[in-house]
């Protein structure tokens, strides 16, 4: 007893209680009643047949790797004991919006429905303002830092808008690749595998990071001086992280292989450009898709070679430069902002999620990655609130609540969806092509320092 | 930390795997079946049991057929040689896909499969009894030209049709066409005579797409019954033409008045065949009027036997809500009339439903 109040004592002492119960309060607030009524759907509709005991990449159901079906499938099975039901759902209308081509949907789920779908979010949401919090802790000297960066992340309005708003779960991928550089930076390469494999399991995009940090481990500082024994310890490292992926994925090998076919079938065919990072690069005009379609075949090409070209850069990599703890960690920034480029045929603002938490620890050492921070933050938030208009997001609270009428939100979206625009033909579009723009502007600044970091470090170690 | 959050995954998946806990579907079965001759009409009682084992939100329907249901093999013309006219290949790639999920948990038991414009020309010149979805807003030359028409002659045979998009028959594509080489007025176009290639004629208003309403809004018994809700109906067939020609609504009505109404999805017989258009095209997937709603309304008019009923029956049909664990049994009395060979009962989950259940059966009448 005297034990457990010592702890609550130390816990309620600490220096980030204060902020973390006014973070999980605002989160809390947020939980219930907003939504993104595009995808909301399709989180329901996978884990509706998951927890029929359908397979829910067999039926299509899903694009959504299983990790967050077996986190969700216990909480929603005990939820249903204390009788909660998902039935509420309901396809309200959809919005006449010319602008939008037919895309606005409007999905309606319960409350409670949110709140549970979005409580695994809330935890990594926690845990990853924590690891910040330990990881600046080991590399800044200024104490205060810790504490400022977490709060950093802890308040960042896109990152809220993401989890609680969105409903979307990249904050578990953000998570696992920052958990992951931490581990790696200590040096415990197992744990560090695991956390790569368990982001595998979240989305496909750690495993793209995960593939050229083994080449690294296993082949840093062989360029310039190679040894028996480099290379015994390099195989160890590199042996310990390929079993800690290996153990998170096979015990989910059936699940993964029918997702991974169901995947290649969907960007195999042709590409869709209606959204995204196409949106942001071609700009927001949709007759610009057919233009990227006629080169699909090429593009598709570069991207299959996409495990190729990194494995390559990480080759050059430990030709040229000397792997210490520091280098690692930007090492794993850099390819993770080289997913941006390569991988997703849509790349969705969200996915911008994966990269900030590491941004927010390396700005401990390089500050003005800072900047870099808010201009990805700032256009990805700003993107968000430009696609269908801020009042997208309210449905919930106008069906659950008094405080607006769905009918009136419907209006409002339909009249912002066909707001003429200046630049092209609707407002949305010039919006989205505005912060699209300077997310892409961000994203190559990122990468430019990152490559310019991993020299300047070299050159600081060789001094 | 991480090794942590493993083992609780790993608890999840052993619960969803192991039979104590996984998930259970739930159960429908039909209990029982009597049948009773009056005069030249005949009673039927149906006796059914739902088990849920989550909340369920279901319908039992019963179709009276003329002809005994088959499951036809269904094909989804996909040819990335020829372009698509208003819509995207990909949409059409994910209706199958879905088309073919939403079937198998009917337990329809045929195949879904992708046909390219070679296969679908020896699929209509074998005359193979099956069903042909055409989702790419035109023709290939080779099945449909100045020359050729291998769809009419097939559908009269017995082929069903379903066709989303332009007004059937308008645009006619070659192979190495691309989008931006389609021209209205080229003269492959049958444009407003396209109709006429399939025996549709006088079906359609043709007019600047703008002036046409655009979402239906009132539901049709028939859709009310299997739930269908794709609703656009830019480009549909006059709903009094359809009637007209013994064809059924299967989707939502909407217009501005009567002698311009339009169903979002029609039923049209020709021959022994029958062709099923949807108001417009396939939209954005996971919206209202994508290709998974497209692929739940094809699914359902499949496997509830409408493509089998007579335009004039009635359908009967009954909604249930069942809480978790509760057991319910149901019961209709119908009565059918000469001609009728027997009874689709068909179960289904809608929605909006926790549970997912699929149930088909088939009784059949005896001549009365």
């Amino acid at each position: 007893m005297q034990r457990t109040i010592s702890l609550l004592q130390r816990i309620l002492d600490h220096e980030l209680s204060g902020y973390i119960v006014i973070g999980l309060l605002l989160r809390m607030l947020l939980m219930p009643y907003f939504i993104w009524p595009y995808d909301i759907g399709a989180y329901r509709v996978g884990l509706v047949y998951f927890l029929n005991g359908y397979d829910p990449y067999f039926l299509h159901a899903s694009i959504y790797p299983p990790l967050v079906y077996f986190l969700t499938f216990p909480l929603f099975t005990v939820a249903y004991h204390f009788g909660f039901s998902l039935d509420s759902l309901s396809v309200l209308d959809m919005v006449n919006g010319n602008s939008a081509n037919g895309i606005v949907a409007y999905s309606q789920v319960d409350p409670w429905f949110l709140v549970l779908w979005k409580l695994p979010l809330l935890c990594f949401d926690v845990l990853t303002g924590i690891v910040i919090y330990s990881f600046v802790k080991e590399i800044a000297v200024d104490f205060k830092l810790p504490k400022r960066l977490f709060l950093v992340w802890f308040f960042n309005p896109f990152t809220l808008v993401i989890s609680y708003v969105h409903g979307s779960y990249d904050i578990l991928v953000a998570f696992f690749i920052l958990l992951g550089a931490f581990l790696l930076y200590r040096g415990n390469y197992l744990s560090s595998g695991l956390c790569f494999g368990l982001g595998t399991l979240a989305k496909t995009a750690p495993i793209f990071v995960a593939l050229p940090l083994s080449v690294i481990l296993l082949l840093k500082g062989v360029g310039r001086s190679l040894s028996i024994a480099i290379l015994k310890t390099n195989a160890r490292a590199f042996l310990r992280f390929v079993a800690g992926i290996s153990v998170c994925l096979l015990p989910f090998a059936p699940l993964l292989t029918e997702y991974s076919s169901l995947m290649y079938m969907g960007i195999s065919r042709e590409i869709s450009i209606t959204g995204g990072l196409n949106q942001w690069f071609f700009a927001a005009d949709l007759q610009r898709s057919y233009w990227i379609n006629q080169y699909v075949d090429t593009i598709q090409l570069v991207f299959s070679y996409f495990p190729l070209i990194c494995i390559i850069v990480s080759l050059i990599f430990c030709r040229f430069l000397e792997f210490g703890q520091k280098r690692i960690l930007l090492a794993v920034a850099f390819f993770t902002g080289l997913i941006y480029f390569f991988l997703p045929i849509t790349l969705q603002p969200q996915y911008l999620l994966w990269v900030l938490p590491l941004l927010v620890v390396i700005s401990a050492i390089k500050k003005h990655f800072l900047w870099i921070l808010g201009l990805c933050s700032a256009a990805g938030f700003f993107f968000y609130l430009s696609i269908q208009s801020p009042r997208i997001f309210l449905y919930p609270l106008a069906m659950y609540t008094s405080l607006y009428k769905p009918e009136e939100l419907i209006q409002y979206v339909s009249t912002y969806l066909n707001v003429p625009g200046v630049f092209s033909r609707y407002l949305r579009q010039d919006l989205c092509t505005l912060f699209g723009g300077i997310g892409f502007v961000g994203l190559l600044s990122m990468i430019i320092l990152l490559i310019v970091n991993l020299w300047v470090t070299k050159n600081e170690e060789r001094r | 930390m991480p090794a942590a959050i493993l083992v609780l995954l790993l608890l999840g998946e052993l619960m969803w795997y192991s039979a104590p806990t996984s998930p259970k579907r739930g159960s429908f079965s039909v209990l029982n079946v009597i049948k009773e001759t009056e005069g030249s009409k005949m009673n039927v009682t149906i006796t059914y049991q739902f088990d849920a084992n989550l909340p369920l939100d279901a319908a039992v329907v019963i179709t009276p057929v003329t002809g005994a249901p088959e499951d036809m093999p269904v094909y989804v013309f996909y040819d990335a040689d020829y372009p698509t006219v208003g819509t995207n290949w990909i949409f059409i790639a994910m209706l199958q896909a879905h088309l073919k999920a939403e079937l198998t948990l009917r337990g329809y038991n045929a195949v879904v499969e992708l046909v390219n414009a070679e296969e679908l020309k020896d699929i209509l010149l074998a005359g193979e009894r099956a069903i042909v979805i055409m989702a790419s807003g035109a023709f290939p030359s080779n099945v449909l030209s100045q020359n050729v028409n291998l769809i009419k002659p097939w559908i009269d045979s017995g082929g069903v049709l379903v066709w989303f998009g332009f007004y059937i028959g308008y645009y006619v594509v070659d192979k190495g066409m691309t989008k931006e080489t389609i021209k209205d007025d080229d003269p492959r176009n049958f444009r407003e005579n396209g109709s006429k290639q399939l025996g549709l004629d006088g079906f359609f208003e043709y007019q600047e797409l703008d002036n046409n309403p655009k979402v239906a809004v009132y539901q049709s018994p028939i859709s009310d019954a299997i739930d269908t809700s794709y609703d656009l109906i830019q480009q549909a067939p006059l709903l009094h033409m359809v009637w007209a020609n013994n064809g059924s609504v299967l989707g939502k009505i909407g217009g501005e008045n009567p002698f311009r109404f339009r169903s979002s999805i029609s039923l049209i017989p020709s021959g022994k065949g029958r062709i099923v258009i949807f108001g417009f095209f396939l939209m954005q997937s996971l919206a209202l009027n994508g290709p998974e709603c497209a692929a739940w309304d094809i699914a359902q008019i499949l496997c509830s036997g409408v493509l089998q009923m007579e335009p004039a029956s009635i359908m009967w049909h009954q909604d249930h809500r069942l809480a978790m664990g509760e057991t319910k049994m149901g019961l209709f009395n119908v009565t059918v009339s000469s001609g009728v060979v027997g009874l689709v009962i068909f179960e289904f989950t809608y929605e909006k439903s926790d549970g997912v259940l699929f149930h088909r059966d088939f009784v059949s009448v005896p001549d009365v």
